[in-house]
């Protein structure tokens, strides 16, 4: 098994990952705010929000991937 | 400061692209430094007073949720809740300044300030408490804050600061209305002139008035 194989089967990946669940009310409350500071229409607010949420949520899984491949690679 | 406007643009739009920066949603923003005012008080509260009724729960609900999930993150039955929101802890050589995290948590409003008055009890007779925001009274109860609660120590900091620096946009929001994203895609009127360059005189100018 090579170490990328090793980082993502490990139970430590396992705890982290689930970790990143706390991560998750703050990209909403973050996503949400901000979008509200950016327009007064309710449907836009929502959608922007939603879309912000989805873009800070991939971005912070792709970091935490190379992350964690990287602190068992090296 | 400039007072900012107290309207802002008409009609509702559907899109959520703003082609026609006129036509916006009217915001009635009564009196903005009040409104402001109440808006760091209470994350929401501002809004409400200027009858902007979704926006009053969408920030009460996202600032006023992660600054309490902080608050029972960092802190639990037997320490005290919201051990992570404190002015000061006392030896340490510390200030207000010292503690730069509660200048963010301040920023939530009046759900911060019960730390203010535990740091004056606890500065008055230096007894240790377990309650609800009261100070760490030296490095070694700090330290074992940290070993009972572990990452929850750093994580309910972490959302409880988070709440205040979304409070400041929220307060801002309340002062001067929503910061509009405008399109910087050209206008009809715009695309028009570049197709025809010669319609308008040379070079897309347009010709001088006689």
């Amino acid at each position: 098994m090579n170490a990328f194989a090793l980082a993502f089967s490990s139970p430590l990946f396992g705890q982290a990952a689930w970790d990143l669940a706390y991560a998750v009310p703050l990209i909403l409350a973050i996503a949400f705010v901000y979008s509200a500071t950016r327009d007064e229409r309710t449907g836009v607010i929502l959608h922007r929000g939603a879309k912000l949420s989805m873009v800070l949520a991939g971005f912070m899984i792709l970091v935490f991937g190379v992350l964690a491949a990287l602190s068992w690679a090296v | 400061m400039s007072a900012p406007p107290t309207e802002t643009r008409r009609d509702e739009p559907t899109s959520d692209s703003i082609s026609d920066p006129l036509a916006l949603p009217i915001v009635d923003l009564k009196s903005p430094t009040l409104a402001a005012l109440l808006a760091w008080l209470v994350p929401g509260l501002g809004h409400l007073y200027q009858g902007r009724y979704f926006k009053a729960v969408l920030f009460a609900v996202c600032i006023l949720g992660t600054f309490l999930g902080g608050v029972c993150l960092g802190g639990s039955p037997t320490r005290g809740w919201g051990r992570v929101v404190y002015v000061e802890a006392k030896g340490r050589g510390g200030s207000l300044f010292q503690r730069l995290p509660y200048a963010c948590q301040l920023a939530a409003g009046a759900v911060a300030m019960p730390a203010i008055y535990q740091t004056y009890r606890a500065s008055k007779d230096s007894v240790v408490r377990q309650e609800f925001m009261y100070p760490p009274l030296n490095e070694d109860e700090v330290n074992s804050l940290h070993l009972e609660l572990g990452r929850f120590f750093e994580l309910g900091t972490v959302y409880t600061m988070i709440a205040g620096l979304l409070n400041i946009l929220a307060i801002y929001d309340a002062y001067g209305g929503p910061v509009y994203v405008v399109d910087e895609e050209p206008t009809d009127d715009e695309k028009r002139r570049k197709k025809k360059p010669g319609s308008d005189g040379a070079n897309g100018q347009p010709e001088p008035a006689a």
